[in-house]
């Protein structure tokens, strides 16, 4: 312990030495307009309220405080006020973030605060949206406003803790040098009612950078700590990874990776006195080849243990359980109106901030090949991707294809076949901008039809752009999606099995939403739009809903 | 092991080069210009009844505020602090919000947070057809015409001594005395004549053909929301939604305006346009819905303006009908005294509260509280200042001014009459202590109210409502008739080197069944209304200004209005003010306003309407 301390007082000593006295205040942020006004539309409902306005305005000031040349503290304050809310009612005032970061000796950084962390899809991942295949511009600036208010940063979870990262230089030909980052958040705070106890979520990567390419080490664990309520249960899980990425000397146009790992997760019961734990490996082998700039395909053999968790890449942005807060209510005996694109885009369903130790529920309707993204447990197959294709820098061509299958049936002996194949294509001529995309994903189990399985979905994007001049633009956008079939969906017990398997069926079921925009742009990061919008639903309750959005971002 | 790990983690730390990883995320753009603005105001009221007002009874027993009540903080929308934060980020787009901080000082360290004029944004572009202007969130202040979005500006007859003492602060302390006597009016901020709307505003400039236009989407102060209370201290640990967390209902409520302008070698002609819709409960099937249409014009030549506005306008399912006003302006080298005429013509339909018409014949069912969409305005029909306008009414005003020396006398005249017999109600505003009177109610905006339930509250100030005895067999048999006259005389004289201001106000109202063309100052009008206000700032100094103010109000009801039970007499009320009061300028932008105002209201038939006190206040402002 003397020893760590010498270690802590030297370091700080060095790095008050070193520290300018040079105060600096620097300001950033985001100011914004959002205006919305819906109606919705379902035939013989008397009952249900049909109309809704809404809006506000608010700044995010962003402060970067300089007291040292090695010191920063970033503190983001938010200022809102309601649309209609006249005279001061209705007026917040929150904080979004606060941060101090530094570097002791000019050698380790460190971070205190209001952390984004990322590390692999099998390990630390925020894996994205299961309703966009290549988006349209109209419905981007939306999707831009749900990754700000939920602090999606590309893959990144934020959360809240310490982090540092520091490297070695090995002096050494073959070996390079050593990076090491590690970090400490705090998951959950302990509840005394529910004998919840603290949770920290822990981890970390080094990475040995050789001639070869890089060697890494990622460790992820989400475990509670003793003592800090009465304990009943006290929860573990780990994820230990290495990962590789080699470029062949010979075949400099080849690309060799690999991850593979185990977890395990641990439940302790402390009243019944008896361990659980489940364990399991995945692996991930891929090949690469970049003919040039204009053309990558990668091919991937994925195998992922149905035992597998990773509670940090495998909890899902979307809350599918949740019901929008807009229109909640269908017909006149007040069913709970089942959620579509629009809602996901643009009201208010609960997208998760952070993840926990449940598996989450998915939505097979819109992802069920791979519904936690490469994490997803008891999946093996290959991928196949085609991940630029350029011709004449005006046409960008994209397309990922799986063919993946269940390890170990669920709740039968059949297995599950999966198949999902996505193509993207961007277009660019003048003034005109298009973008498409489509995913298709199909899930097949034979047998008795207790347990036969035959489900299709498939979701389409498109997007045009046309600039009438050099700052105003005319958007159009739509979304089409399809859901036909069956599936068996699991329903997880406290310890992560599945439970139960849930009967979901889809017939015939279709949403489409468009979108017709008007843009205009201040300047690089400022503009204003205006959209209307339509969205129809054919489900079990059909219900059509418009919009009418006035969105005006200014980032300065 | 522990000890262990640590020795090798420093040596491996020390003898190996050291290096720092960049983090993941990228270091935001920053901007280094902010603006910051504002004013600290500080606030303190002493009131000391000594025969305390009656605020209700219950039972036989009277409820009455107490004798001595001391305020720290004000209770109208203006802050101890007030902080204007602004940016340019690009040369074509900005933003602007204010931060208002106060708290009342009871020792419990509450600081309350606001805002009053909200998150603003601003933008603009160009286009080869046409450079446009855009405004969103709000508060903004804006104006369409009269009859569609604008407040009423009258003709500058006020007095001074119970405005904000500090509003405007100049550099040269008694210029706001001076501006006053000089132009009729002092320095005005954006809120002028201009209504209170957030949303969405375009701006179009230098359109084909001369045309501007404005569009407007969102709400007024009509059209406001209902909002849950929110705790700013715990707010950020509720479940978070987007959108809508803050409200408790999400029915629309909301405006559609514009006005297009075409711009003339003499003025100008526009066309202009509002809609409303306004739900009035939770399950969405009550709704305000109203629209109004007008065309304005404006023509100048060397002695003569010629300017006016011309309506449609309907509320839910009534009929259309017709808003008119329009006047004529001379010089005095064309009329030897300049004129200022108008003829206004407003039907009973007419609708729109976010206009100069005041409306008194359409029951909207509109909440009384302002934060619930509400609009503080006089019902029934009421008894107003010249050249206001109302609807279900028509009628006939006058202006005109001149000068003798240093002494500038202002006059003007309303003849109006009630187009049809809606309401056997009438009202009129109190003007000589009604700031005074408006904060015993501090923190609402009650109806109805005080001993005989004849009080209403609006923003700094009061009016009082009348029930007339003119319904037989259930029919209105009488009209109404409204005279209104103002008189305003200033006068600026020399007092130690130092210029000095006097100024009188006067104004006599009446209402009654029958035409007159002069104020009826007899029985035969329901309410006679007078109001006599002297006001004098005498420059002591170039920091130290002394005024004081005397203020006389009689209110005369003949026997076809309220009765009292008691006395079987009508209404006889006679208010007094005596102020007195010093404005002394502590340094640049830092001054001290202490006034202390005696005040008494008498009603000699009403007895239990009846109080007298003093009220001392004490305001030091600072801007920055």
């Amino acid at each position: 312990m003397r020893l760590i301390g010498i270690c802590f007082c030297v370091l700080i000593a060095i790095n008050l030495e070193a520290q300018e006295r040079v105060k600096k205040v620097e300001f950033y942020g985001i100011a914004k307009t959002n205006v919305l006004h819906q109606s919705y539309d379902v035939e013989g409902d008397t009952t249900n309220i049909s109309k809704a306005n809404y809006g506000h305005s608010l700044i995010d000031l962003g402060i970067l405080l300089r007291p040292t040349t090695s010191t920063e503290v970033a503190v983001e304050l938010r200022i809102r006020n309601e649309l209609g809310g006249f005279w001061g009612s209705s007026v917040t005032y929150g904080i979004r973030r606060l941060t101090l970061k530094g570097v002791v000796n000019d050698a380790i950084r460190y971070k205190i605060g209001d952390l984004d962390l990322e590390m692999t899809p099998y390990t630390l991942y925020n894996s994205g949206y299961q309703d966009l295949v290549n988006e349209a511009t109209v419905f981007q600036m939306a999707r831009e406003i749900i990754d700000y208010e939920y602090y999606f940063t590309g893959n990144a979870w934020r959360q809240q803790g310490i982090q540092s990262d520091f490297g070695f230089e090995l002096n050494n030909n073959t070996f390079k040098s050593l990076d090491v980052n590690v970090f400490s958040t705090r998951n959950r705070t302990p509840d005394f009612n529910s004998a919840s106890p603290e949770r920290l979520f822990t981890g970390g990567q080094l990475a040995l950078n050789t001639t070869y390419g890089q060697l890494k080490f990622h460790s992820a664990n989400l475990h509670d700590l003793k003592n800090t309520v009465n304990d009943i249960m006290l929860y573990q899980n780990s994820v230990n990874s290495l990962s590789a990425r080699v470029q062949l000397p010979d075949i400099p146009k080849f690309t060799l990776d690999y991850e593979g790992g185990i977890s395990k997760a641990n439940y302790d019961d402390l009243v019944a006195d008896e361990q659980i734990t489940i364990n399991d490996y995945y692996w991930n082998l891929g090949l690469s080849y970049a003919s040039s700039d204009k053309l990558k395909i990668r091919i991937n053999a994925i195998n992922t243990g149905p035992q597998f968790r990773s509670p940090a890449a495998q909890t899902v942005r979307l809350g599918y359980s949740s019901s929008s807060n807009i229109f909640p209510t269908i017909g006149n005996d007040l069913s709970i109106r089942k959620m579509g694109l629009l809602d996901y885009l643009y009201n208010d369903v609960k997208y998760n901030r952070t993840f926990d130790d449940r598996l989450d529920l998915y939505n097979p309707a819109f992802s069920n090949v791979l519904p936690y993204g490469l994490a997803t447990p008891n999946r093996k197959g290959f991928s196949l991707s085609l991940e630029e294709y350029k011709i004449e820098d005006k046409l960008e061509l994209s397309s990922h294809v799986h063919v993946v299958s269940e390890i170990v049936g669920s709740g039968t002996t059949n297995l599950k076949s999966f198949f999902k194949a996505t193509a993207k294509a961007n277009y660019h001529y003048k003034k005109w901008s298009v973008n498409a995309g489509l995913t298709h994903e199909s899930t097949t189990r034979d047998g008795d039809s207790f347990e036969a399985i035959d489900l299709s979905i498939m979701l389409f994007d498109f997007g045009l752009d046309f600039n009438i001049s050099e700052n105003i633009a005319l958007l159009l956008g739509s979304k089409y999606h399809t859901a036909n079939g069956n599936e068996l969906v699991a329903i997880y017990d406290n310890y992560n099995n599945p439970l139960l398997f849930e009967p979901v069926s889809f017939n015939d079921n279709k949403q489409m939403l468009n979108s017709l925009g008007f843009m205009v742009e201040f300047n690089e990061r400022s503009t204003l739009t205006a959209s209307a919008s339509t969205f129809s639903q054919v489900d079990e309750r059909d219900y059509k809903l418009n919009q009418f959005q006035i969105l005006y971002r200014l980032n300065f | 092991m522990l000890k262990k790990t640590a020795l090798l983690f420093s040596v491996l730390l020390f003898s190996t080069a050291v290096y720092s990883q960049t983090f993941v995320e990228s270091k935001p753009d920053v901007f280094k210009k902010l603006s910051i603005s504002g004013s600290y105001r500080f606030f303190l009221q002493h009131r000391q009844f000594i025969n305390p007002y009656i605020n209700g009874l219950n039972s036989l027993d009277t409820n009455r505020l107490v004798k001595k009540s001391i305020l720290i903080g004000d209770a109208t929308q203006l802050p101890e602090l007030t902080l204007y934060i602004s940016a340019n980020p690009g040369k074509n787009v900005s933003f602007g919000t204010d931060l208002t901080f106060w708290n009342q000082q009871t020792g419990q360290f509450d600081y309350f947070r606001g805002m009053n004029l909200g998150v603003n944004l601003y933008g603009s572009f160009k286009t080869p057809i046409g450079n446009y202007n855009i405004k969103t969130g709000g508060i903004h202040w804006l104006r369409l015409s009269r009859f569609t979005m604008k407040a009423a500006e009258g003709f500058n007859r006020y007095t001074l001594f119970d405005r904000n003492p500090w509003d405007p602060q100049y550099a040269k302390f008694s210029q706001r005395y001076s501006d006053y006597y000089a132009r009729g009016s002092v320095q005005q901020d954006v809120r002028w004549g201009n209504k209170a709307f957030q949303g969405f505003a375009l701006d179009g400039g230098e359109l084909p053909y001369g045309l501007n236009f404005t569009f407007l989407y969102g709400k007024a102060e009509s059209s406001g929301t209902q909002l849950n209370p929110i705790d700013n201290n715990t707010y950020q640990q509720s479940p978070q939604f987007l959108n809508t967390q803050f409200y408790s209902s999400l029915l629309p409520s909301y405006i559609l305006g514009g006005r297009l302008i075409k711009a003339l070698d003499k003025g100008d002609i526009s066309f202009n346009t509002i809609s409303g819709y306004a739900y009035l409960d939770s399950t969405g099937t009550d709704m305000n819905n109203y629209e109004l249409h007008s065309l304005d014009y404006l023509y100048k030549s060397k002695n003569l303006v010629f300017v006016g506005e011309l309506g449609l306008s309907k509320f839910n399912d009534l009929d259309y009908d017709i808003a008119l006003a329009t006047k004529f302006k001379t010089t005095k080298e064309l009329t030897y005294l300049p004129l200022d005429v108008e003829y206004f013509y407003i039907g009973k339909n007419v609708y729109n509260n976010s206009s100069e018409i005041l409306n008194t014949s359409i029951e909207d069912s509109q909440p009384t509280d302002p934060t619930q969409g509400g609009v503080l305005s006089q019902n029934g029909s009421a008894m107003m200042g010249v050249g206001s306008l109302a609807n279900n009414r028509t009628g006939l005003s006058i202006n005109t001014e001149f000068k003798i020396k240093k002494l500038k006398v202002n006059f003007g005249q309303t003849v109006s009459k009630e187009l049809e017999r809606i309401t056997s109600k009438l009202t009129y505003g109190r003007k000589v202590n009604s700031l005074t009177f408006s904060e015993f109610y501090r923190w609402e905006y009650p109806s109805l109210v005080g001993p005989y339930s004849r009080i209403s509250k609006v923003f700094r100030g009061i009016y009082e409502t009348v029930e007339l005895d003119n319904v037989r067999q259930g029919q209105i048999i009488e009209d109404k008739f409204f005279n209104s006259v103002e008189l305003q005389a200033k006068y600026e004289y020399r007092f130690k080197k130092n210029n000095s201001y006097c100024f009188y106000l006067a104004s006599f109202n009446s209402a009654q069944p029958k035409f007159s063309p002069f104020v009826v100052l007899n029985e035969e009008a329901y309410i006679r209304h007078y109001v006599h206000e002297f006001e004098n700032y005498l420059s002591m100094n170039s920091r130290t200004i002394l005024t004081t103010y005397l203020g006389v109000e009689r209110v005369i009801g003949n026997y076809q209005t309220d009765i009292n039970d008691l006395t079987f007499m009508p209404r006889f009320q006679t208010t007094l003010g005596l102020g007195l009061g010093v404005d002394y300028s502590l340094s640049k932008n830092t001054a001290l306003y202490l006034r202390h105002r005696y005040f008494s209201f008498e009603d000699r038939n009403f007895v239990l309407d009846n109080n007298n006190g003093h009220e001392t206040t004490l305001e030091i402002k600072v801007t920055f």
